[in-house]
């Protein structure tokens, strides 16, 4: 699926969240109009709506800025700044930890500055921008604002600007302080590892020990389900299916890098100064032509830098064909390339043949293919091995690795094997990763100011804290309830409440009256509300920096090059929650009133 | 004249928690404030002069009834732009400084900045604070804060301006420049509503007032009509021999009238306070003893204040 596609499909997913809310909230306005100004209800209604729409429209930059101004100045003056003291603190004495000889990766001098931000710039932007209104409403300074011409909404826009703002001066301070750091206190000889790797990953499958295709491979009880494992000396595979693969750029280099970090498992102690090996095998699986590497590699598991985890496959590999044989593979322009070897041999026979004949003073020999009975050919990795044919799978590459160790095992996982194109600045990553930070700090100020509309300051910090732990842990969760939920639809166990039915009257069959027709309404909705539910939060681990198992290249402390659409993705998440958190905010403030109780 | 707040039947009643009525702070009220007059909501504390100033700012949710205020309703918030609000408490932000906060809330109104500079010199120089403009509002005294709350309403120049206990905190002197100040603003055509229980205060500068009590409105009307004695008439002159107080008794007598009085008349405290420290500016170190001080008003005495004996100070 294209990016613009996906971005199309959330787009609709947006309007389906945004509608819905709005369509709940207005019915419980009408309700709660109609209980209070009974037949008048609808004209207060309507005239309310109508105020709203113009009002969210037609704001004033000048009163916004003089809001956000005003609320920049608070933060300032109520010394925020003194949050860099706790950076300082991290700068000062961080370096105490390391040693030159201490550690052989940058990973832990990237975590010492970038781990304690999110511990201190999410708590900070939450009592920042959680606090302000309601201390406003608290302390009746509203009253001598909304007395002037300013609408609710450039309030809301104009607060969350400002906190915004100051978040951002902290944000880039913070962010220019902890790269010097890192720039001074880095060794030299780690300093190669500060570079942002451009992963391209790939699908992983497996095939059994008996060479059987399989979704997983084995379990060798680790309780650590993140890597699958293959055996050695079996047909137990793993495979990896790179797509999209952009050719131009691999082309121009001089060969192509794959980085692997698998893991080993051994069964017997073996010889353990020698490391797990695994022989890799690329395949074009349309024209079946497999190009087993004569290399043996190991698996690097102690070894820090990505760069000794690369293994460079040339360009071309040569293939050796058997010419009297039926090959295994089908390739006409391969097949050709293996007839002109074949003629050129053959010409070259045919002249050695005649010299040799002639100096014989005999008549030459005749020669025929059959006397040619093998010929190497050189195999383009990128032309005779990227299968281009699969439709919507771009250029594809398929790798397959296998354990050559008996009795031993290699642990994968999709991340553990990709293409490494050539490498990005850290700098620029680093750049990447603080803005993601900052985009995330943005999205809090957003729902904390949004909250602070309708809550008192606590309340209001509770709940964005709910929703973090929402927007982190409760989105997979989510997910897999959904996935369970359709599944169960899809088999015909019903979904919770028939579920619950069946259990209760042991019957696995439920009569086909009115009752079960509710029931499956009502399971309907709950699977519609947990789909509006798991959209309705946000995916806070794509704002990650840390290596989670779904986000690992997110993990700069590792070098990983962010990619652009994860940037993308953390603009539009902010965008979408900004505009119906401003409605949201807007509403609170112009149906509550504003004075303190 | 034309009305420029016109409340009808305008009910508030405060809930709890639940919705259950907590108090009926507002009963059906209904008042007209004409346009260039000063017009004073008097009543105890818990009357209802600030729950009805703020359900015309559109602060609070009225009940029921209506209050449109320059021809819109209380929720239009067009209305703000021709509007001057100073609360009960000078809600401010106590981290901005008087040039700031004037700063702040001009940039809230349709003006541009030269005009917002020249209007904050102005107002600055009008409720003299020009020398703590650079001070933040949290050092500023009681008096000082009343005053740039002051020159917050006035930023825009409004033609309606609301002043919520408008002399509360202040010294004699500053209640005194307030109290010019209002009068000046009339002057200037504006129409001017306080809320106060300082009865003197009202009474100096207030052209009609409302009396309410318990969210009722008990009293209506102009203050002269109000306070006039029915049945009795007051005569003032120079001071009068015995003499001549005599023969007044005989004049009078013809005309079947008494004399139910005959006496000095004195000043009020206020005036008496305001003339010591002019004296004291004049005549440091020096303490006066009773009668000492000149006679006659503060504002005969070229008082900057304007105050007059009695109490009477409109023009």
């Amino acid at each position: 699926m294209s990016f613009l596609y996906v971005l199309w499909q959330q787009l609709g997913y947006w309007f389906i969240v945004v509608g819905g809310a709005a369509g709940a909230f207005l019915l419980v306005g009408i309700v709660v109009s109609l209980l209070q100004h009974g037949s008048a209800a609808p004209a207060i209604l309507g005239a309310t709506l109508v105020r709203g729409v113009k009002d969210l429209l037609f704001m004033s930059a000048k009163r916004i800025a003089a809001i956000a101004k005003l609320t920049f100045v608070e933060s300032y003056r109520r010394q925020v700044f003194a949050v860099g003291l706790v950076f300082l603190g991290v700068i000062m004495f961080g370096g105490w930890f390391f040693g030159d000889a201490k550690s052989d990766s940058i990973a832990p001098y990237v975590s010492t500055v970038v781990t304690p931000m999110w511990f201190v710039l999410v708590p900070m932007s939450l009592l920042v921008s959680c606090w302000g209104i309601p201390a406003d409403v608290k302390e009746r300074s509203i009253h001598t604002v909304v007395t002037k011409p300013v609408k609710r909404s450039e309030i809301v826009v104009g607060r969350m600007l400002g906190y915004s703002a100051i978040m951002t001066v902290i944000v880039v301070a913070v962010s220019l302080g902890n790269y010097l750091w890192l720039m001074g206190q880095v060794p030299e000889h780690l300093k190669d590892q500060m570079v942002a790797r451009v992963p391209v990953y790939g699908e992983l499958t497996f095939l059994d020990r008996q060479g059987m295709p399989s979704k997983v491979g084995i379990n060798v009880g680790d309780p650590w389900e993140y890597r699958s494992y293959i055996e050695g000396q079996t047909q137990s595979r793993a495979i990896w299916r790179f797509s999209f693969l952009d050719l131009g750029t691999l082309k121009k280099m001089e060969s192509i890098p794959l980085e692997h970090r698998f893991e080993a498992f051994r069964t017997v102690k073996g010889r353990i100064e020698v490391e797990t090996r695994f022989q890799l095998t690329l395949i074009n699986p349309t024209t079946k032509l497999r190009m087993t590497l004569p290399a043996m590699y190991s698996v690097r598991e102690f070894v820090a830098s990505g760069r000794e985890r690369v293994l460079e496959v040339p360009q071309t590999l040569p293939l050796t064909v058997e010419v009297n044989k039926k090959t295994e593979w089908e390739d006409p322009d391969l097949q050709q390339r293996v007839d002109e070897e074949v003629e050129r041999v053959l010409e070259e026979l045919r002249k050695e043949e005649a010299a040799a004949a002639a100096a014989a003073n005999r008549a030459p020999k005749e020669i025929t293919r059959q006397d040619v009975k093998e010929v190497t050919v050189d195999v383009f990795v990128l032309d005779d091995l990227v299968d281009d044919t699969v439709e919507n799978l771009g250029s594809a590459l398929t790798v397959e690795i296998a354990c050559v160790e008996p009795n031993q095992f290699i642990g994968v996982n999709p991340a553990d094997l990709f293409v490494r194109l050539s490498d990005k600045s850290f700098t620029g990553n680093y750049v990447k990763a603080m803005v993601g930070i900052w985009l995330f700090v943005i999205l809090l100020v957003i729902l904390g100011t949004t909250s602070s509309c309708f809550v008192k300051g606590p309340v209001a910090t509770l709940l964005c804290v709910g929703l973090i732990i929402l927007g982190y842990h409760l989105t997979g969760h989510l997910e897999t309830q959904r996935q369970l939920a359709e599944a169960q639809a899809v088999h015909g166990a019903g979904g919770p409440l028939e579920a619950t039915y069946k259990l209760l009257t042991k019957s696995p069959e439920l009569p086909n009256n009115f009752g079960t027709k509710v029931m499956s309404k009502i399971d309907g909705a709950a699977v519609s509300a947990l789909n509006v539910a798991q959209l309705a939060v946000p995916d806070l681990t794509r704002f990650s920096t840390e290596a989670t198992d779904r986000q690992l290249q997110l993990d700069i402390s590792r070098g990983f090059d962010i990619p652009a659409t994860h940037m993308i993705y953390r603009f539009i998440v902010v965008l979408s929650y900004f505009i119906p958190m401003v409605i949201l905010g807007y509403f609170s403030l112009v149906l509550r009133e504003l004075e303190h109780k | 004249m034309s009305a420029v707040i016109e409340i009808r039947n305008l009910s508030k009643i405060y809930r709890d928690f639940w919705g259950r009525p907590k108090v009926k702070a507002l009963n059906s009220l209904s008042l007209d404030v004409q346009q260039g007059e000063i017009f004073g909501l008097l009543g105890p504390n818990g009357s209802g002069k600030t729950t009805t100033l703020k359900c015309l700012l559109g602060l609070l949710f009225p009940t029921s009834g209506t209050a449109t205020i320059l021809g819109k309703p209380s929720h239009d918030v067009e209305k703000n732009e021709r509007i001057g609000y100073l609360p009960e408490e000078s809600y401010l932000y106590k981290f901005l400084t008087g040039d700031e906060t004037l700063d702040f809330y001009g940039r809230l109104f349709k003006m541009s900045a030269a005009e917002l500079k020249k209007r904050k010199e102005e107002l600055l120089d009008l409720v003299k604070i020009k020398h703590a403009r650079h001070r933040q509002l949290k050092e500023y005294s009681k008096g000082m804060t009343r005053r740039i709350g002051l020159a917050q309403a006035l930023i825009n120049d409004p033609d309606l301006i609301l002043l919520d206990e408008p002399t509360s905190g202040l010294d004699p002197i500053a209640n005194s420049q307030m109290k010019d100040l209002i009068l000046d603003l009339k002057k200037q055509g504006k129409t001017v509503v306080m809320c106060s229980h300082l009865l003197a205060d009202v009474q100096d500068v207030c052209d009609r007032i409302a009396i309410l009590h318990q969210g009722d409105l008990k009293v209506l009307g102009n203050v002269q009509d109000l306070l006039q004695t029915k049945g009795e008439s007051q005569l003032r002159t120079s001071e009068l021999s015995e003499e001549a107080l005599k023969e007044v008794q005989q004049v009078l007598a013809k005309h079947g009238v008494d004399l139910k009085e005959a006496s000095h008349p004195t000043t009020t405290l206020e005036d008496l306070f305001l003339r010591t420290v002019m004296e004291s500016e004049q005549r440091p170190g020096r303490r006066f003893e009773p009668g000492e001080l000149p006679t006659g008003s503060v504002e005969q005495a070229d008082s900057p204040t304007g105050a007059t004996e009695g109490g009477s100070r409109k023009n």
